[in-house]
């Protein structure tokens, strides 16, 4: 208990360390989610605007 | 009339900032590039005292005195000239006989009158044991004169 | 390269390549994260605070390949009007944004208890925030006309303009005084840190890397769509004003 307690102190700075790597997590994963979602709406657009691309998409894509 | 507004608001935007690192790179070139000056551009300088700046260097080995009242006395040094710096208040974790330091405040009689002491961490990292095994062997670079803070480059 | 530059052709090579940018993401992270914080050492004089690092300077090097890639992307679409090479630049602008704010914040996190202070005019410090300001100024721009090709064009020579700033960065520490620390790692007699320290920081800049490739193929795939359903929008504008010129026409036919 104590062990983990003495290694999430850090030596007295966790209060920067843990921000800093908690921050860089959340700032790359909420970047990863919006581009998710942009890409996503981007191709639904796309599919519902296309007619042909209703049936086959892959192939009709080609031409 | 949505559309332009639109526009308008993003082209607003751009130029705000623009403005902004325009202005920013302005300020840094009036003053701020040279963000520190050593003992000897000081010596050369002379500045008033009403003129505050930063004064840059190495904690001189065995320069620091604490004649209390939270008092810390201690010489900035570049080698070649020094100079003494009074401080009240807390210094960073990282000041220390040596080290690079960094005092803001102004020139009084001959005598630095820091309001802020900043430590200034050189390009060196390595384990505790490392530095130790360095310092045994005899390969440590300067003996805590000059761990490449001032003379950059130097450094090895 | 040519051969790629076909919207299709690139989007067929992207999935190809985004599972493997995907699990090497995941690897070098958790490697990575396992070195930065459980196996390697302290140092002599920052303590324990020298984990920041493992983050702090990885995130400051994408910052900059990030514009760079951005420039490169800009040029390429202004001499050559390729559209791959503007909607390149658009997707890696956000990434390259969200790589400096972490570079700043970081640093800013490291500073504290190490400098004394949380921020300092220094030169290094300052043209990192310009770069910023340069990656946001970028996307606003490239947003703000109605004709994409103009917000495109606008904003190509803002990055290109912009990119002087990269070697200020990258050499500020040598040419002024400034509070920050010169490089460590790229210096003539070798790098400055010890095997020990190196190991988490090359993990680290992998894995933001391979996040890069990543996250770079998603908003591509994302800008190709977006661009195909503006082409087809004004295909249908385009129509529907034909059928409104010739109605009768087409009825009695």
């Amino acid at each position: 208990m104590t062990g983990t307690e003495a290694y999430f102190e850090m030596g007295g700075h966790g209060a920067y360390i843990w921000p800093a790597y908690g921050l860089v997590f959340a700032v790359l994963m909420g970047l990863f989610v919006a581009s998710r979602r942009f890409a996503g709406r981007a191709g639904r657009e796309f599919d519902a605007l296309n007619p042909r691309t209703r049936r086959t998409q892959e192939e009709t894509d080609e031409a | 009339m949505k559309r332009k507004h639109r526009r308008l608001t993003f082209v607003g935007i751009a130029l705000l900032l623009l403005g902004a690192a325009a202005a920013l790179v302005l300020a840094a070139f009036e003053d701020n590039i040279v963000f520190f000056y050593s003992p000897t551009d000081l010596t050369e300088k002379k500045p008033g005292p009403s003129q505050r700046l930063r004064l840059g260097g190495l904690v001189e080995t065995g320069s620091v005195k604490k004649p209390g009242g939270g008092i810390i006395i201690f010489k900035i040094t570049d080698t070649a000239q020094s100079v003494e710096v009074q401080y009240k208040g807390i210094v960073p974790d990282l000041f220390r006989e040596g080290q690079g330091v960094v005092a803001e405040g102004r020139l009084m009689n001959g005598v630095f009158r820091a309001d802020e002491v900043l430590a200034k961490h050189d390009e060196n990292y390595m384990p505790p044991e490392v530095a130790e095994a360095l310092k045994k062997a005899g390969q440590w670079k300067g003996d805590g004169k000059g761990n490449g803070h001032t003379d950059k480059g130097k450094a090895k | 390269m040519h051969h790629f530059a076909n919207p299709t052709r690139f989007l067929r090579l992207a999935d190809r390549i985004q599972p493997w940018a995907a699990s090497l993401t995941m690897a070098f992270v958790l490697s990575g994260l396992y070195f930065a914080l459980l196996s390697s050492p302290a140092d002599y004089q920052q303590g324990e605070t020298v984990r920041i690092m493992y983050i702090h300077v990885p995130a400051a090097w994408m910052a900059l390949f990030c514009y760079t890639a951005l420039a490169v992307s800009c040029a390429a679409a202004l001499i050559w009007k390729h559209p791959l090479a503007s909607l390149a630049g658009r997707a890696t602008a956000p990434i390259g944004a969200c790589f400096t704010l972490l570079a700043l914040v970081t640093g800013s996190l490291w500073g504290k208890p190490m400098w004394g202070t949380w921020w300092v005019w220094d030169a290094r410090l300052t043209s990192v925030l310009i770069l910023f300001f340069l990656y946001l100024g970028y996307m606003a721009l490239n947003n703000a006309f109605d004709d994409p090709e103009r917000g495109h064009k606008a904003s190509a020579i803002l990055a290109l303009v912009g990119f002087i700033n990269v070697p200020i960065i990258k050499f500020s520490v040598d040419w002024w005084n400034t509070l920050h620390q010169p490089a460590s790692v790229i210096k003539m007699s070798g790098p400055a840190i010890h095997s020990s320290m190196l190991i988490p920081l090359f993990l680290m800049a992998l894995a933001f890397k391979a996040y890069f490739v990543w996250v770079l193929l998603i908003r591509m795939r994302g800008e190709i769509n977006a661009m195909k359903v503006r082409a087809l929008r004004m295909r249908q504008v385009h129509d529907a004003e034909q059928n409104r010129s010739t109605p009768v026409a087409s009825e009695a036919g």
